[in-house]
């Protein structure tokens, strides 16, 4: 078995995953990445997009990460994220809708472009987590 | 006695029905604040972990030259005022919007950002200027709110629109305590940013010499613009719960001596009627004894 380490996702809310893991592939935002363990201290931005966590026994599990930062040790990786999601959460009419409405928005000169976008983002990553379930 | 039993049936029934109330308010409140204080304890990993990682970038960087720390001549003050939407909750809106005007030296220079209708009122009914107002939101505030709250203000603060923002809301002590607090939001001290836990760093040295070599991407300058407006986020987020609960804790005492008032009132009420019962009984014996004397 490979080995493990400590993975933490913490959400404003409370802890969303605190458990010993294999690997974790994150969206951050200058591109994708995985952390096994022993990685090389790192401190991170994380992009809205979904994660990947594999279980020391190949068993696999994925969410979705409204963007945050991560801080990576050898043993332990903490990633503070301003929300989390696991797919069986999301509620795809609600995304698609919300997609939709960001899209309506970006056209739109009134609204403001920047969280529009964002908007549009979290609506998408949140499509994606689903689809990919 | 003058009153009639009637009325004082009348009015028994009337108290009884307001303690009905008081008590239903007194329950609800009760089940709303253990969630309220359970959303409270759950963000406390959160805040810690992320007060920690900025802390190391702040030492590590050794830049103190963001914006938000800039630190101005005073002269435009905004306050974050949280209160409540609903009343009955004792002196809880009260003494939130108290501690704000006591601290308000000029009035054409303080903007106040209300969290809450009764907050909101109560400035708007004494002149104030009001910058802005979110309602709706101060019994369940969730994270978003909070940090669109802190986006306005963060904005206002880097256009020199204010050169301080405060936020005023209640701690929560206990369940029957609470106190409004006045918090300084912006600008940021370095101090706060530290890791308190500074002994516990020391001692841990030998063990975690391999993370002097923390690597930063993107570079902890920008990483730190990232953290600082989910740091003031969070700090309003945790002042937001923590009115949130305090609300419902304030308006539990409340209610419950309000029941207990009426407890009392009821009580005192059946022994009046009672006794009006009583002498109109007496009265009315004496009235047909007498009667019957005078056939005699």
């Amino acid at each position: 078995m490979a080995e493990t380490f400590r993975l933490k996702i913490i959400a404003p809310t409370g802890i969303f995953f605190d458990d010993d893991i294999e690997r974790i592939v994150i969206r951050g935002t200058e591109g994708e990445f995985a952390v096994l363990a022993e990685h090389t201290p790192l401190t991170t931005s994380v992009a809205i997009g979904t994660f990947n966590i594999i279980f020391g026994d190949k068993k696999s599990k994925s969410g979705t990460l409204l963007g945050g930062v991560a801080t990576i040790n050898p043993r332990e990786t903490i990633i503070l994220t301003d929300a989390a999601e696991w797919p069986e959460e999301i509620d795809l009419k609600r995304a698609q809708e919300a997609k939709e409405r960001a899209l309506q928005r970006l056209k739109d000169d009134k609204y403001d472009a920047a969280r529009a976008q964002a908007a549009l983002e979290r609506a998408i990553a949140r499509i994606n987590s689903k689809e990919g379930l | 006695m003058a009153e009639n039993v009637q009325d004082i049936k009348r009015r028994i029934k009337s108290v009884n029905s307001t303690k009905q109330i008081t008590h239903a308010m007194e329950l609800v409140a009760s089940a709303k604040l253990r969630k309220s204080r359970e959303l409270a304890e759950g963000r406390r990993p959160y805040f810690e972990a992320m007060i920690e990682s900025m802390g190391r970038i702040v030492e590590k960087s050794g830049s103190t030259r963001n914006v938000f720390m800039n630190q101005r001549d005073v002269k435009k003050v905004a306050y974050i005022v949280l209160t409540g939407d609903k009343g009955l909750a004792g002196g809880y809106n009260a003494n939130v919007c108290k501690l704000v005007e006591d601290h308000i030296t000029n009035k054409e220079d303080a903007y106040i950002y209300a969290v809450g209708s009764r907050g909101r009122d109560h400035f708007r009914n004494r002149d104030y200027t009001i910058q802005g107002e979110y309602l709706g939101i101060s019994e369940r505030p969730n994270f978003f709110n909070a940090r669109e709250v802190a986006a306005v203000v963060m904005e206002g603060f880097k256009k020199g629109e204010y050169d301080e923002v405060y936020v005023v809301y209640t701690k929560f002590i206990s369940t029957i305590s609470q106190h409004a607090s006045l918090m300084k939001l912006l600008p940021l001290s370095v101090e706060d940013l530290k890791p308190a836990k500074k002994v516990e760093a020391v001692e841990n040295e030998g063990k975690s010499k391999d993370l002097t070599v923390m690597l930063y991407e993107p570079d902890p300058e920008e990483l730190l613009n990232q953290l600082i407006p989910n740091f003031v986020s969070s700090t309003v987020y945790g002042a937001m719960i923590e009115s949130a609960a305090s609300e419902q804790g304030a308006r539990r005492t409340a209610m419950e001596s309000a029941t207990t008032n009426a407890n009392e009132m009821i009580d005192g009420l059946t022994l009046k009627y009672n006794r009006v019962r009583q002498a109109a009984i007496t009265q009315e014996i004496s009235e047909i004894v007498g009667g019957a004397e005078a056939l005699k």
